[in-house]
């Protein structure tokens, strides 16, 4: 791979890296900057022990982990899984507006303790407490409506009813023609 | 004061009068309706085919009779001063201060709505509440079915920034279903399943509700005040119209539904009707005897009851519960139709859901008010192919007679005769069509200058009579419809989409969805010039509204013709007149916002769910934990995030979309994967919003 193509896929990384973290509203353009020429440092060591693996890529895995190792510490929540903490601890600067309030606290060092305890005042519930209760229909009497019905249904076969209908009404229609043709009034 | 109305003081002989008067007045105008018409027929003696002239005719006039006389007692009570016998007078007008309220669920049923606009509705009530100091004891409960991934996502965020905004955590809350099994009736049974234990009240409303704070808390008082009340609903008033349509319909609902409703009340008391929103419900009683029973429908699918309410409210009688109408209680609002396409699209719904409770009519244990309601609901449909047959029957028999005239030797034409035996019978049956009307305007007159003034409330009268009656013969054809269609067990198909006021009917997509009426109409015209000419005078105003359906529901689906009214003041109500619009609904109007660029492109929601970081964390944090999938499942999805990101939107179907979102490790996988793969290797979907996620955050692309 030639020196500019290289080249122009750090720059890719770099940008990725930028448009993620604006993306996740952290901080000011500067701490941005900062953060992403960090974990492009570490994502270049990396990438040496494993060039296979496009810049960009290799920049947003670190930029994932750097997440979840930090969230891990604000959090401190065991009972979430790895994979549920960012988006906990997301969800948990959207609602507190943390990023605003500690513009260069994410990412930028171990999370403040009064951060720490405003992220973790935070639940994802969206309902109270279940109070599971029964809810079933009671038995329902139709009366004669569904006694006639039921006894339609089941003991009329509806296709030559219909059949014999339709000839009696052709029949009917035919009689009534003839008797106007030969009888005019 | 006076003292305050007990309802357990109600003898059954007070009720027993109100009723054998009201049902008494019914019965004597149509008999002496059918006996006009029968002495009409006499001459030349009752044809088979005029007696099923006279039967259909005996169906339709009880209707016209029923609202007429609804109209002639709430005229009186509310000339002597208002009914006494009202729920809203067992407590004192005061607004209510009491601090904690009682637990009260406040529920919103929603599916594909307008998001801004159901959180803005949630938002007011909450200020309203406030303003009474009683909202403690009130919670939201936004309950979801939406199956669109824009209005999903959106939701989910509208939830939590109205939350944060209103600090409001643990007071409203939000369920999204992930079976949306029985429609509505089954999104409340659900919550009522999960959390209803919790509360006493549950105050059940519309996506487009609002009512004031201090009408949501004087529901609650008169619930607590009454013991054995089981269910209160309030009469929502038309509110936000902005095209024409909907300008008429909140001119009418105002002037006209005060008196229908004080009419109603008359009568049936304790023993009123429910209709699914703006209404407050005792829970316990509701869980343990309202759950929807099945019909005994042979076909599986047509067992469930698509309209609930009515037959909530019966089984609530059933239930030795009352039911009351909160009729003259102010603050209680909800959106109409924007357009005719629309309106016919929600009565396509409502159409099925009221035939299925034919089945109830006959069910024992039901109070008569109850099967009154639920025959009244039939026949909003069924009068339709009714009236119908009686026009065609009794256009045939008119020719038949003119035709057999002119062969016979007797002097004088018999049609002639007829009509003219008929005239009183047709002067009855418009007295009884327009007497409602003019007395409504009649007792609007000294408000008048809230409804833009005494000329412009005649004009507004007169304009809203005209379009209905010219609208009413296309309703008719559309009804007549959906009743053969539902009855037959056939999917009545209906092409109108949820219109926001802004967008109106464009002309040739009016004649396409209004296509019958005029077919109709040229039809019926050219038989009546052959075979019954004389007969075209009569039917003139049934045949101009068949072949002016398109271009009337054109014309009052526009919102410039609306707000050209609103100018000059026609077809203006109390609310639109700054001093006297109620404060949540001014905020509601007020807060009316356009909606937002970020999801106005195709798949947007399922974007924003895999691409904004926030987002993305939002909808994965409130997805529930799911038991382990099946590993077929688990396969299945892996193939569809796949092809997802390789082939883009286009290459899913909806619903697989659908069960994409619901899956938290296949959103996982793709967020990771959009932001991490080069450019190079992203679908050109994917690419295109990658580039507009860069240039967004200043970057070049």
């Amino acid at each position: 791979m030639d020196t500019l193509n290289v080249q122009a896929n750090w720059d890719e990384a770099m940008a990725r890296l930028l448009a993620f973290f604006a993306a996740l509203e952290l901080g000011g353009v500067e701490h941005r900057t900062r953060l992403a020429t960090r974990i492009l440092d570490e994502a270049r060591r990396r990438h040496e022990q494993n060039p296979d693996l496009a810049p960009v890529e290799t920049a947003m895995d670190v930029a994932a982990e750097s997440l979840e190792q930090w969230f891990a510490e604000a959090l401190g929540s065991s009972h979430l899984r790895p994979a549920s903490r960012v988006a906990a601890g997301l969800f948990a600067l959207r609602v507190t507006d943390a990023a605003k309030h500690w513009p260069d606290a994410v990412l930028g060092g171990p999370p403040p303790p009064e951060l720490k305890a405003v992220l973790s005042r935070v639940s994802t519930s969206t309902g109270p407490d279940l109070a599971i209760s029964s809810m079933t229909p009671r038995e329902m009497d139709y009366g004669a409506m569904e006694v006639i019905a039921q006894e339609t249904w089941h003991q009329f076969a509806w296709a030559p009813i219909l059949q014999a209908a339709a000839l009696w009404t052709a029949i009917f229609f035919v009689a009534l023609y003839l008797y106007d043709t030969l009888f005019p009034q | 004061m006076s003292a305050k109305f007990q309802p357990e003081n109600l003898t059954a002989d007070f009720v027993g009068f109100r009723r054998a008067a009201f049902f008494g007045a019914i019965l004597a105008t149509t008999g002496l309706g059918a006996w006009l018409l029968w002495r009409s027929f006499l001459p030349e003696g009752v044809s088979p085919l005029e007696w099923t002239q006279l039967v259909l005719f005996v169906l339709l006039f009880q209707q016209i009779a029923t609202g007429f006389w609804l109209v002639i007692f709430g005229f009186t009570l509310t000339v002597l001063g208002g009914d006494r016998a009202q729920i809203g007078r067992s407590i004192d007008r005061e607004p209510v201060r009491t601090g904690e309220a009682p637990a009260t669920a406040i529920v919103l049923p929603i599916f594909n709505e307008d998001v801004d606009r159901v959180f803005l509705g949630i938002e007011a009530m909450w200020r309203g509440l406030e303003e009474t100091g009683s909202s403690k004891g009130f919670d939201f409960f936004i309950l979801s079915d939406s199956n669109r991934p824009e209005n999903w996502l959106r939701e989910e965020m509208a939830w939590l920034d109205l939350c944060k905004k209103l600090n409001a955590f643990g007071r409203i809350f939000y369920r999204k279903r992930r079976t949306p099994r029985n429609s509505k009736s089954g999104n409340v049974a659900d919550f009522c399943r999960r959390w209803g234990a919790k509360y006493r009240y549950m105050i059940v409303l519309d996506a487009d509700s609002v009512m004031t704070g201090r009408l949501l808390s004087r529901l609650v008082a008169m619930m607590e005040g009454n013991p054995r009340t089981g269910l209160i609903q309030t009469g929502p008033q038309l509110a936000f119209g902005r095209t024409f349509f909907r300008r008429i319909q909140q001119f009418a609902s105002k002037v006209y539904a005060p008196l229908f409703a004080a009419g109603s009340n008359y009568w049936h008391l304790f023993a009123s009707n429910y209709w699914g929103h703006n209404a407050i419900i005792r829970l316990h009683p509701f869980m343990e005897h309202c759950d929807l029973p099945e019909l005994p429908e042979p076909d599986t699918r047509r067992r469930h009851i698509f309209s609930h309410d009515t037959v909530e409210a019966a089984l609530m009688r059933k239930a030795g519960f009352d039911v009351w109408f909160a009729y003259t209680e102010e603050g209680s609002y909800e959106e109409g139709p924007p357009n005719l396409s629309d309106s016919l699209a929600r009565d396509r719904r409502w159409c099925l859901g009221n035939l299925q409770h034919f089945w109830f009519l006959f069910a024992p244990g039901l109070d008569f008010a109850n099967r009154f309601h639920i025959w009244m609901g039939v026949m909003a449909y069924l009068g339709s192919p009714l009236w119908l047959l009686f026009l065609v029957t009794g256009t045939i028999d008119l020719a038949m007679k003119h035709r057999f005239s002119l062969l016979s030797s007797l002097p004088g034409d018999p049609m002639v005769q007829s009509l003219g035996a008929v005239q009183i019978l047709l002067l009855a049956t418009l007295a009884l069509l327009f007497v409602p009307k003019i007395l409504a305007m009649l007792l609007t007159l000294p408000r008048a200058k809230n409804y833009g003034g005494v000329v412009r409330l005649f004009a507004s009268t007169a304009i809203e009579t005209m379009i209905w009656t010219l609208l009413a013969p296309a309703i008719m054809l559309y009804y007549t419809q959906f009743v053969v269609m539902n009855l037959a067990g056939l999917q009545v198909q209906w092409s109108a989409q949820n219109r926001s006021d802004d967008k109106g009917l464009g002309l040739r997509e009016s004649f396409r969805i209004f296509w019958i009426p005029p077919v109709c109409g040229v039809l019926a015209v050219t038989a009546l010039l052959l075979w019954a000419p004389q007969v075209l005078w009569l039917l003139s105003p049934i045949l101009a509204g068949w072949l002016l359906a398109p271009i009337l529901a054109w014309l009052t689906s526009q919102a410039t013709l609306g707000d050209w009214a609103r100018r000059h003041r026609l077809f203006l109500i109390p609310e639109e007149i700054p001093a006297l619009c109620p404060e949540e609904l001014r905020f509601v109007e007020e807060g009316a916002a356009d909606p937002q660029d970020a999801w106005n492109f195709p798949y947007a929601g399922l974007a924003q769910a895999v691409i904004d970081p926030l987002t993305h964390a939002v909808h994965v944090a409130l997805l529930r934990q799911r038991k382990q999938l099946a590993e077929e499942t688990g396969e299945y999805l892996e193939i569809l995030r796949e092809k997802l990101i390789e082939q883009g939107p286009d290459a899913l179907q909806p619903r697989q979309h659908y069960a994409l979102l619901w899956d938290a490790e296949s959103l996982r996988w793709l967020h990771h994967e959009f932001w991490s793969r080069p450019t190079d290797r992203l679908h050109p979907w994917w690419r295109q919003r990658l580039r507009e996620v860069t240039e967004k955050a200043g970057l070049v692309a």
